[in-house]
């Protein structure tokens, strides 16, 4: 050992000592040993020496609090509490979304519900009042609310109103022109009893400006899929021999 | 139970394996925190941080790795989080020495090295200071240390041997010899 080594040696007693290694009494020697022979370096031994019994003697660490446990437990116990109600909530952004959807959803059934009141107000009077009446009430299990359990319900109300006042004329009118054009050889001729309107027979040429004026009141006489669909509103289905070639509703429209 | 046992405890959901963990732990957890913090308060609370977070992202700890560097270095973190917070405060400094009481007689007592110790640590940087009480007081290693304070290894033996060299300077100068 040379003076150059010998704080690196005080370094590693001390190290030794902290660690409680056997090998703190070799370097010991090995350090005494030289400051025996070096007047430069005794000195610097003596230091060390009190420095080691200082910290021999200092070693008295803090003591956490006895309440420490409980402060770290509570918000732990919390915040297992918050992941269980919200068992997808790995963090915030899932949290937020769901919010998100919840809200879009209210805010889009409130609007339908304005909507159907606005087409119900438009409506014609005698025919809005008796179908909303007559709509059924859909329970809504998803949004508990009642605002929006009854916004609901009026747009449902509001939308079998208005599929009703749309199509009921044009179910009307195409079966007058249906069973004109089915049942008489001669088609310029309509039966009395078919015209919902006046008694006695009516031109073909009347019913047919009938349904113009439907179409440019806004109806659609009845399209293919119209008759499709209100199909049920003709009876009992006629014998296929029955129906004549030509009877086609867009023609009769073009007419 | 052993610590990846304890680690598997905790991550299976036992609801005793939280209180070991703090108990194991909390020794060397509010120690290295008081030593950095140097104010009971700021210790206690940075302790208390430092568990919560541990315990929240158990669930991404690799057991394979040692557990009380993993707290450590999470206590640390704290540690120097709370320590920007109170620097932007105004008197930031005041605190810390208010916060240090010392109960011992005002004149230096030659028979106490204990004290004339403490003394001596009061005057090191803070760096120097911090490294020679977590190694000396606390027990942690080299390794432990650098991990915590996210310096070389290298660098925790240069102030360590700062340390103890002003230290033992310290104590010679003021007349402490054994």
């Amino acid at each position: 050992m040379n003076c150059r080594d010998f704080p690196r040696e005080a370094d590693a007693l001390l190290d030794a000592d902290a660690a409680a290694s056997p090998s703190a009494i070799a370097i010991e020697a090995r350090l005494i040993a030289h400051a025996e022979n070096c007047p430069a370096c005794r000195p610097i031994l003596a230091r060390y020496q009190t420095l080691r019994r200082a910290v021999g003697v200092w070693k008295n660490p803090p003591t956490p609090p006895a309440s420490l446990i409980d402060r770290v437990l509570a918000p732990s116990r919390d915040f297992e509490r918050a992941t269980r109600t919200l068992p997808v909530a790995r963090g915030g952004s899932s949290h937020r979304t769901r919010t998100r959807l919840v809200a879009g959803l209210a805010a889009g059934l409130l609007l339908m519900g304005m909507t159907a009141a606005l087409l119900n107000r438009r409506s014609p009077p005698g025919t809005s009042t008796s179908t909303s009446s007559a709509a059924p009430e859909i329970p809504s299990p998803a949004t508990p609310a009642p605002e929006l359990d009854r916004a609901l319900a009026d747009a449902t109300s509001a939308t079998i109103a208005l599929a009703r006042s749309a199509s009921e004329p044009a179910v009307r009118v195409g079966r007058e022109f249906l069973v004109v054009v089915e049942t008489s050889e001669d088609s310029s001729i309509v039966p009395t009893s078919l015209d919902p309107i006046g008694a006695g027979t009516v031109e073909a040429s009347e019913v047919l400006q009938r349904v113009g004026n439907e179409v440019a009141a806004g109806v659609r006489p009845l399209s293919k899929s119209a008759r499709h669909a209100f199909g049920f509103l003709l009876g009992a289905p006629r014998p296929a021999g029955l129906r004549p070639a030509g009877s086609n509703t867009n023609g009769a429209r073009n007419g | 139970m052993d610590d990846p046992a304890l680690v598997e405890s905790l991550r299976a959901g036992d609801p005793q394996a939280p209180g070991l963990l703090v108990d194991r732990y909390q020794g060397i957890v509010f120690g290295l925190c008081y030593r950095m913090m140097g104010h009971r308060q700021d210790a206690e609370d940075a302790a208390q941080e430092a568990f919560v977070r541990a315990l929240r992202s158990i669930a991404g700890f690799d057991p394979r790795r040692p557990l009380r560097p993993w707290l450590l270095e999470i206590a640390a973190n704290r540690c120097r989080t709370a320590l920007a917070r109170r620097a932007r405060r105004p008197c930031a400094g005041s605190s810390t020495i208010e916060d240090r009481p010392d109960p011992r007689p005002p004149l230096a007592d030659p028979d106490d090295l204990a004290g004339e110790l403490e003394r001596g640590l009061a005057a090191l940087r803070s760096e120097y200071r911090l490294v020679f009480t977590l190694f000396h007081e606390q027990n942690l290693s080299y390794e432990e240390i650098a991990l915590a304070l996210s310096r070389p290894v290298g660098t925790i033996k240069t102030w360590l041997h700062r340390a103890r060299a002003q230290l033992a300077d310290d104590l010679s100068r003021r007349g402490v010899h054994c």
